[in-house]
């Protein structure tokens, strides 16, 4: 099979960002490779995507995605033991990986002349993963000590997770990434080896290189040891969430100084174009000091310590928009809340200033420059795009906001801001 | 969601550099006695200028003055409110970061090449006008007070904060940064003030301005408001802390009725940033538990045990010397038997000498992830004034590969025996039922 003449589709993009030089290759087996030529610092990285995450888990076994995202540093056939994290620290280079609903991601940070390494492991990684079941118990025992240590004894993340679990009632979103105790306890090897066979393969996976590399020689290194994994096809699922019917609300009672106002409302994903209008909603209503939301609660009427807004438009499938109070005394919970929807309001019934409208596009601007001041983040930033089926729609998602309207802000605010879609989650002392 | 902490927590000078990095930045001395490093990259249209101010809470006359100070410089300048620089901050889409650490405090503006002149316009106001209002003062200490208490809530900020209390008992590095919110309420603003007037004068500053930005740029924008600003010398005088001698360990328990899990910090006195034995240590401390999931402790806790998601070892070198500990999270059984492991490990340490291939493998991390610890305009932009505050030389980029290289098993032998404390350290255990 190796020698082989195979045909190549070989993309050459005119410089997308301007700054750096992106191409794509897709390998026989369906494994897309993107390069990205950046050579502002004399570094690599080498990160191979996996398209799944807790959106895919099965009923039962959440946080099955992150289990396995463990065990894949237990050991391959040709580097048996736990031992990919020390080959790569000494090469000098630092490895890691996370898991999030979408995708799973493993990567490694290095200088450009190591990148054979990453490529000799990540390849047998996707390949020929073994599964020792004595390092399976001590992943678990890990994960168990990961999830009480991030969540059981972290309450801001705990109420985060309860908003989410309640927004949710039939999507696989709600799901917490590390999983339920429960569920992760119950996980089998066998479990993870199908789950494993099902989602870590070519068809399934893409990898970013970037860095000051020579894209020719890397791209042949690649091919060489990827380009004979048996490929596959994953089916996809369709995912569903009923119609919400009224408001939801769970409150939480820990150990807690200050109280926690989340309110969560279920909102689509790119490319629906309300995504982006809600994007530059977020920026006018709690992203900064001078935003709407932070000015009235924490400058002005000095009820919160703390404001912010978050709207995800890259995720795979309609998540959630949240706006999240940090608030001086859990008597002024509620009238937090009624600020809130006021300020919403107000969006419903006025559009947004032009002077608004431009600074979000600014800030969306910056950010997108600053993303690319790390060739890691560089790549992070592409391979989000990549996830939604291609790293070229970043061009038209820059246009596409820089085309959004304050009407458009207004309607998004109106149709998504409501009773019914919203959902609410409290944290207050015990 | 990461697989593991990564372990590296120590500001990036402490860890560093690869042979093959070398990096052709200026640097400029002006008539006031302030420093300007600066280099050139175009790869971006954006550009990071960095300040270094040699003030901190070694200089504050009481807690939180050198943190406060430094937060309120945006809250108002002689042509500007609070709510007018914030307005332009967030317009421009620009940043200015504010780090406070035991030794210094460093301002970081971020802007694009597109808003560089307002951009720089406003940082030079925040930096040399700032008026330092009262009842934005008020409005200051009041969130910080809040957010301070809400720390509190963080195990590790509990045992973290315990630990550096009892070892450096009254000195300036025995306490957060941040301050104490019991203490906040006897603030002045003429604290601020005075602090200010003191230490907040470019002759001992060092900026740095990396990104897309040419010399004669520099010059017009940068080099003439600096060159402008005045003031007078005023010297800081710092104390060294001063370590009991301990016999015996010294164990503290914090109860938290409500967590699963024991946060536990263990440690002892470690080392300034200008002793001989840095580079050593650096090498020792990547063994025993600064590198990831190799180290021993790691191995030890984690990856043969399943005992903890995070265990590391880390250590403070500042101007004088600062702290070295083991920060480690298991759940409330297994809490005894991990501390008894991490003192074994620690033991084995004095004990015997690290292996060939531990040391191989040590330096070739601290050389080769050295380009890693400077691989973005803004990470550079912060590490150039750092250099020239502890004084390693502008060469310390190509230096530091030979330094680390040095180090031989007889110098982690002497550190091991110098440093690590077995008899005398002290424990803090933050959890239930003790």
């Amino acid at each position: 099979m190796r020698h082989l003449v195979i045909s190549l589709i070989f993309v050459l993009i005119f410089p997308l960002m301007s700054f750096s030089e992106v191409k794509e290759e897709v390998l026989k087996n369906g494994l897309k490779v993107i390069f990205i030529k950046d050579t502002s610092s004399p570094v690599a990285t080498f990160q191979v995507w996996y398209k799944v995450g807790s959106i895919d888990e099965p009923e039962g076994k959440s946080g099955i995605s992150h289990l396995l995202e463990h065990m894949m540093f237990r050991g391959s056939k040709n580097y048996p033991g736990n031992v990919f994290s020390k080959i790569i620290q000494a090469q000098g280079g630092i490895d890691n990986a996370f898991t999030t609903k979408d995708y799973t991601v493993y990567f490694q940070k290095l200088s450009p002349s190591k990148l054979q390494t990453s490529i000799d492991l990540e390849s047998d990684r996707m390949a020929n993963l073994l599964f020792n079941s004595e390092d399976f118990e001590l992943e678990k025992k890990i994960v168990l000590e990961e999830r009480r240590q991030r969540y059981e004894d972290d309450p801001e993340s705990l109420i985060i997770e309860e908003v989410i679990g309640l927004a949710f009632k039939d999507h696989p979103y709600r799901k917490p990434v590390i999983g339920w105790t429960d569920d992760i306890k119950s996980i089998s090897l066998d479990d993870l080896k199908r789950y494993y066979h099902e989602y870590y393969c070519p068809g399934n996976a893409f990898i970013i290189v970037a860095g000051d590399i020579r894209i020719d020689e890397v791209k042949e290194k690649i091919k060489e040891k990827f380009e004979d994994i048996p490929s596959c096809s994953v089916l996809r699922k369709t995912f569903h969430e009923p119609k919400q019917y009224g408001q939801k609300r769970v409150i939480l009672k820990r150990q807690t100084h200050l109280p926690v106002l989340v309110l969560s409302y279920k909102v689509p994903a790119y490319p629906n174009k309300d995504s982006i209008a809600l994007e530059i909603l977020s920026t006018i209503l709690g992203e900064g000091k001078s935003s709407r939301l932070y000015r009235t609660l924490v400058t002005e009427k000095a009820l919160a310590v703390d404001v912010s807004t978050s709207n995800s438009p890259l995720s795979r499938d309609g998540f959630l928009f949240f706006v999240v109070a940090y608030i001086k005394t859990p008597e002024k919970v509620d009238e937090v809340e009624r600020i809130i929807k006021e300020e919403i309001e107000k969006i419903k019934s006025e559009p947004p200033t032009e002077a608004e409208i431009e600074k979000a596009k600014n800030q969306i601007e910056a950010s997108f420059l600053f993303s690319q001041d790390s060739v890691f983040g560089h790549a992070l930033y592409l391979g989000k795009f990549e996830i939604l089926g291609s790293w070229r729609l970043i061009e038209k998602y820059k246009e596409d906001i820089m085309k959004v309207t304050a009407r458009d802000v207004q309607e998004v605010a109106k149709k998504y801001f409501n009773f019914d879609n919203l959902s609410v989650g409290v944290l207050l002392p015990e | 969601m990461k697989k593991f902490l990564i372990i590296c927590v120590l500001t990036l000078f402490f860890y560093s550099i690869a042979g093959a990095t070398t990096m052709d930045f200026k640097t400029f001395k002006l008539g006031n006695g302030a420093k300007i490093k600066y280099l050139y990259r175009d790869s971006i249209p954006i550009v990071y200028v960095s300040v270094l101010i040699p003030a901190s809470p070694l200089d504050e006359s009481k807690p939180s003055v050198a943190y406060l100070t430094a937060h309120l410089l945006t809250h108002g300048t002689k042509t500007m409110t609070a709510q007018q620089i914030e307005d332009k901050i967030d317009f421009l889409a620009i940043s200015i970061d504010k780090k406070i650490t035991h030794d210094y405090t460093m301002l970081t503006l971020a802007t694009t090449k597109r808003h560089l002149k307002e951009a720089l316009n406003l940082f030079f106001d925040v930096l040399m006008n700032p008026t330092f209002p009262e009842e934005e003062l008020k409005k200051e200490l009041a969130r910080v007070e809040k957010s301070l208490k809400q720390l509190e809530e963080d195990p590790s900020y509990i045992a973290y904060k315990t630990f550096i209390k009892q070892l450096f008992n009254k000195h300036p590095y025995g306490r957060p940064v941040e301050g104490e919110p019991e203490e906040l309420r006897n603030i002045t603003r003429h604290d601020i003030l005075d602090f200010y007037k003191k230490f907040y004068n470019p002759q001992a500053m060092v900026f740095s301005v990396v990104g897309s930005i040419d010399e004669r740029e520099l010059k017009e924008l940068i080099e003439k408001p600096i060159s402008l600003w005045q003031g007078s010398l005023y010297n800081r005088i710092v104390n060294p802390p001063s370590f009991k001698e301990r016999n015996e360990p010294l164990k503290i328990y914090v109860k938290r009725q409500d967590l699963t899990q024991s946060t536990v910090v263990l440690g002892f006195e470690g080392i300034s940033r200008q002793d001989p034995d840095f580079y050593a240590l650096s090498v020792m401390n990547y063994i025993l538990g600064g590198g990831g999931l190799t180290s021993r402790l790691a191995k030890q806790v984690r990856e043969e045990r399943g005992l903890a998601y995070s265990v590391y070892s880390t250590f403070s070198p500042y101007l004088m010397p600062g702290a070295f500990y083991v920060e480690v999270k298991t759940k409330k059984e297994n809490t005894q038997d991990v501390i008894k492991l991490i003192i074994e490990e620690i033991k084995k340490m004095k004990e015997k000498e690290v292996t060939d291939e531990e040391l191989k493998e040590a330096k070739s991390f601290l050389t080769g992830s050295f380009p890693l610890r400077i691989d973005t305009m803004k990470k550079i932009s912060e590490f150039l004034p750092v250099i020239d505050f502890y004084g390693l030389g502008d060469n310390y980029i190509t230096k530091y590969p030979e330094y680390i290289e040095k180090v031989t098993k007889e110098d982690i032998k002497r550190v091991t025996q110098r440093i690590l404390n077995t008899q005398g350290y002290i424990v803090v255990i933050v959890g239930k039922d003790l």
